[in-house]
């Protein structure tokens, strides 16, 4: 097929706007599946995705449509919407000419529109504004298009409106990305240059890879060279998803597609690398993608400590697909052997966790997340630490750094004061605060990631009555007047508790982690006391009163069957906790340490 | 041991439905009595066994409520049909109200040497709140009657966990005492979903003690019957030297015992086993003689040996090592080894002249905690 009937486009927007579903509707009107094999969101194929609702791998699925009489390949990428996946965005924008941002009418712009659209414009892209949820009567379209020039500044005059729920505009979305939407550049009989845009393991298959091909074409049987390390694969199996696998012969100039080369260890071949013909090689690479870096790290340790050889293989078998997954592994004196994980955000971090316990069926703990320290030495030596715990002695440490963002909050503007007062108290400086229309105002602000990480998010959907949206974009590392806490069960310290906090906060938290404690440990059969202390000072403490009677209820008749049942409930019910010394401790602990405590 | 079963017999009527009451009992199915005693005797006489019969036990609901003459029919069939023992121990659960002379006469003429008194307190602001039919008065005559119609093997149900203040506990306790019984059982008040008492304790109606009251009530239970020379010998049973219930002995020992009647359970040959919850569906099954269990279980060696050592725990003498070891051909001690290290380190457990248990009222009251950890 020739380049001007092919088109690439993405499919972005902020979170729930409904993009996976634009992309059911767009399969099932051009008849990719048949009604009978549609389910909603189709493309979130992951477990999680599917219980979640939410997408979080972008998928490429290629459309056949016919317009006045010509057939067109269109490869839609629909991607994820939560701001911990813009690195997918990202990757995705590289492969395409045009995209749909996708706008909810009853929501207007929000956080990650912005983000995405921006994104978008980096990437030289014709973007179709598409107004979604049309049908539902809080839709304003207007103020939605009034939003969009407004904050992003294009034009809205062609916006789409549609209903993707209704399957209205759909014709509109198709016809608009074959007009407006480049046809890909590039000459078939140049040299081979394809974008590797993601790539994962499949059990059977090993590494497949999805690609754009920007120059050249690529068949069955071609001996493909990966540029960043001159290895050599041939090619097994070409295809596309329809969004059924179909293999092909060739993949042509300008589109996407993925290849099975025979390639069993993933890191011969990272997404951003480069493909070309080993006997007719590309003179030049791709500049490639910056390695996305994790913003959160955890530690993740497996409940039943004979299981770490299980969790490292679960970890290393995730890590495979995904690429901003790290793992290092560590020893705590509490939980034993684990690792410490990097991931994109707090929602990467419980979906890998779920990730870990549904698909590979172990059952870990998770600690809290934290960030990145940078701490400077007395002796000028400058370390990055990941686990509070290991924060040197206060007096080898000059200063401690952290990692600050910029957040960018979209909300209502009745709104205004109370976010401006969460953002002081999580010690943010104002950058810069818009109406992006006459009553709706864009915040920016740069605050350290580690109040992002925790509660903000649940505090900022509370205090605008879940109708401001948040971005967050790292900044730098800055100075702050930082300090460990630690908690002790019954004065034994537990590394897992540590955490490192503002000290003008460190009261507040060391009653607030106590407190959040003492709601999942329970009651034990002996006394429970637990201590928070800085700089070896107690300062807040709490006591779990021990556990004085079980039901001894009748047995009645030799019902020995219910009694045992009753018992081995209970011992289930223990298994789900972890013990620290004696004490048994829900494993909610662990990551609730800092709760969204009302303070 | 071997060649000793146990059986017990489920009447499952009641003058009127205790209002915390969760067992399998009507009030209002009288009109079934005599079909059911019928479907009684079928599974009674369908039942094979060499073994020889060491107790019969008429539990209920309340069996004294039937008539003496049907209670006398099953004890018949089962002499006539079984091997029983010279001097059988037979009960029956009796409701205060109707221990009264010519009942109790009666009863003792047909055979049966033990009596279950419910008499649950003495103290009437008690008694009104579980909505029993009886009073303090009763509760007393009861046990007056029974003794002077010549039962020497009489047990007393007391329950607590309604506030009652140490003065209370004491006053029944001397209650009981004062007269010559040789057994009590006591249960703690336990509210279960699905009864008249939960929803009055979830809308304040009915107070309840707290945890740390029951606690307290049950180990000052303990201590006043100790000092009156009741052995503690099972977590909520009490008795007089050589009292203890043989029958309630063999379900902890892990004999062979055979429930018959609707919801009762057996363990017969390794395998647990009950029929069904309800009347009806039990008259009909035994009529189109179909099999009336509905639940089976048949243990795991590994499981059996723990439901064994949980069974054995709840007795003051507990696991006796060496004889735990060649029945299951195990080393407990090993088996349990990080357990036992735990509890004994606590506290909780003891090990002393070869045996294991629970070390006395503190470690009994929070014995499900303990044992969850061995099941
Ligand atoms: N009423 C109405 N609801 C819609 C429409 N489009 C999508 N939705 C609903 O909005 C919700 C989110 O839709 P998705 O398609 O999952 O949104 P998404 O943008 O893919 O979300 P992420 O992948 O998590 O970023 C779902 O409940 C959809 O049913 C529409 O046109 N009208
Ligand atoms: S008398 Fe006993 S079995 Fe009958 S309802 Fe009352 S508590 Fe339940
Ligand atoms: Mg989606």
């Amino acid at each position: 097929m020739d380049t001007k009937h092919i088109r690439n486009f993405s499919i972005i927007a902020h979170i729930d706007h409904g993009k996976s579903t634009i992309a059911d509707r767009i399969i099932e009107n051009t008849g990719g599946l048949s009604k009978r094999e549609m389910k909603e969101q189709v493309l979130d194929s992951l477990d999680v995705e599917r219980k979640h609702g939410i997408t979080v791998k972008a998928q490429t699925v290629r459309i056949e449509y016919t317009h006045n009489n010509e057939k067109y390949y269109l490869n839609m990428i629909d991607t994820p919407g939560h701001v911990d996946f813009g690195y997918e965005v990202s990757r995705s924008l590289s492969a395409c000419e045009g995209c749909l941002l996708v706008v909810d009418a009853t929501q207007g712009v929000e956080a990650q529109t912005i983000a995405n659209a921006y994104l978008a414009i980096e990437h030289n892209l014709e973007i179709i504004p598409v107004i979604n949820k049309i049908d539902l009567p809080s839709a304003d379209i207007e103020k939605t298009k009034h939003e969009i020039e407004d904050a992003i500044g294009i034009d809205t005059s062609s916006a789409l409106k549609v209903s993707a729920k209704q399957n209205i505009g759909i014709d509109t979305i198709l016809e608009a990305i074959v007009k407006r939407i480049p046809y890909p550049k590039g000459n078939d009989t140049a040299r081979l240059k394809a974008l590797v845009v993601d790539s994962w393991y499949d059990n059977y298959r090993g590494v497949v890879f999805a690609v754009r091909i920007f120059e050249g074409s690529l068949k069955r049987g071609d001996k493909i060279k990966i540029m960043s390390n001159g290895k050599v694969f041939e090619v097994e199996e070409l295809g596309v998803y329809t969004p059924k696998q179909k293999i092909i012969e060739k993949l042509d100039v300008g589109s996407v597609g993925y290849v099975i080369a025979n390639v069993k260890n993933i890191k011969d071949a990272l997404i951003g690398d480069t493909i070309t013909l080993e006997n007719n090689p590309s003179e030049e690479a791709f500049e490639g993608f910056k390695k996305p870096k994790p913003f959160v790290y955890a530690g993740i340790y497996p409940t039943d400590t004979d299981k770490y050889e299980d969790l490292k293989e679960a970890l290393g078998k995730l890590q495979l697909n995904d690429a901003s997954l790290t793992i290092e592994p560590e020893k705590s004196d509490s939980l034993g052997f684990g690792f410490r994980c990097g991931f994109l955000g707090v929602l990467s971090m419980n979906i890998t966790k779920e990730r870990i316990e549904d698909e590979f069926n172990l059952d870990v703990v998770a600690t809290s997340p934290s960030v990145v320290y940078r701490i400077e030495k007395t002796n000028s030596e400058v370390i990055d630490i990941y686990n509070p715990s290991l924060l040197p002695e206060p007096q080898k440490i000059s200063g401690i750094y952290e990692p600050f963002v910029i957040v960018e909050i979209i909300t209502p503007s009745e709104f205004v004061g109370n976010i401006l007062r969460l953002l002081q108290d999580k010690r943010g400086n104002q950058k810069n605060m818009t109406y992006i229309s006459q009553d709706r105002v864009l915040i920016k602000y740069s605050i350290p990631l580690s109040e992002v990480i925790t509660d903000f998010y649940d505090k900022l959907k509370s205090l605008s009555k879940g109708y401001a949206s948040f971005d967050y974009n790292f900044e730098g590392f800055k100075k702050s007047d930082l300090t460990k806490l630690v908690v002790m069960i019954n004065s034994k310290e537990v590394d897992s508790f540590s955490m490192i906090v503002p000290k003008e906060k460190a009261y507040r938290m060391a009653r607030d982690v106590l407190k959040t404690l003492k709601k999942y440990i329970p009651k034990q059969l002996f006394e429970v006391r637990l201590q928070a202390k800085i700089n070896g000072k107690i300062i807040a403490k709490e006591q779990i009163g021990a556990l004085r009677k079980d039901v001894l209820a009748k047995c009645y008749g030799g019902d020995i069957t219910r009694k045992r049942k009753l018992l081995e409930k209970q011992k289930k019910g223990k298994k789900r906790m972890k013990q620290i010394g004696s004490v048994a401790v829900s494993k909610e602990a662990f990551i609730k340490l800092i709760e969204a405590n009302n303070s | 041991m071997g060649e000793s079963v146990y059986f017990y017999i489920h009447i499952p009527y009641c003058y009127k439905k205790c209002p915390y009451c969760s067992f399998v009992s009507y009030e209002k199915k009288l009109s079934t009595v005599s079909d059911y005693f019928k479907a009684l005797q079928n599974e009674i006489s369908s039942f094979e066994t060499d073994k020889t019969v060491e107790t019969i036990y008429f539990g209920g609901g309340t069996p004294s409520l039937v008539n003496v003459e049907q209670i006398d029919k099953i004890i018949n069939l089962i002499y006539k049909k079984f091997k029983v023992i010279k001097l059988p121990e037979i009960t029956i659960e009796t409701n205060p109200v109707d221990a009264k002379y010519k009942f109790l006469k009666s009863i003792k003429s047909i055979g049966i040497n033990r009596i279950s008194l419910g008499v649950q307190s003495f103290i009437d602001r008690k008694l009104r709140t579980l909505g029993r039919i009886h009073n303090a008065k009763i509760s007393s005559e009861s046990i007056k009657n029974a003794l002077n119609v010549g039962f020497d093997n009489i047990s007393v149900d007391l329950i607590y966990g309604l506030k009652e203040t140490p003065s209370e506990i004491e006053y029944e306790i001397n209650s009981a005492n004062q007269f010559d019984i040789r057994h009590i059982s006591t249960y703690m008040l336990s509210v279960e979903k699905k009864t008249a008492f939960y929803e009055m304790v979830k809308n304040g109606k009915i107070e309840i003690s707290k945890e740390d009251e029951v606690a307290d009530a049950y180990i000052y239970i303990a201590e006043l019957l100790k000092n009156r020379g009741f052995e503690h010998y099972e977590i909520s049973n009490f008795a007089k030297k050589d009292f203890e219930s043989r029958h309630n002995n063999a379900y902890w020992l892990g004999y062979d015992y055979r429930g018959f009647g609707v919801s009762a359970s057996s363990f017969v040959n390794g395998e647990r086993f009950s029929n069904t919850d309800a009347i009806e569906d039990y008259i009909k099954l035994i009529k189109n003689k179909k099999s009336t269990i509905k639940h089976r279980e048949n243990l795991s060696n590994l499981k059996s040996m723990k439901e064994s050592f949980v069974l054995l725990m709840r007795l003051a003498k507990g696991v006796d090592i060496n004889l735990f070891n060649k029945k299951y051909k195990t080393d407990v001690e090993r088996v349990y080894k990080d357990e036992l290290e735990h509890f004994i380190k606590l506290g909780f457990i003891k090990k002393e002249n070869g045996k294991i248990s629970l070390n006395g009222e503190q470690s009994m009251v929070v014995s499900n905690s303990i044992l969850s950890d061995f099941v």
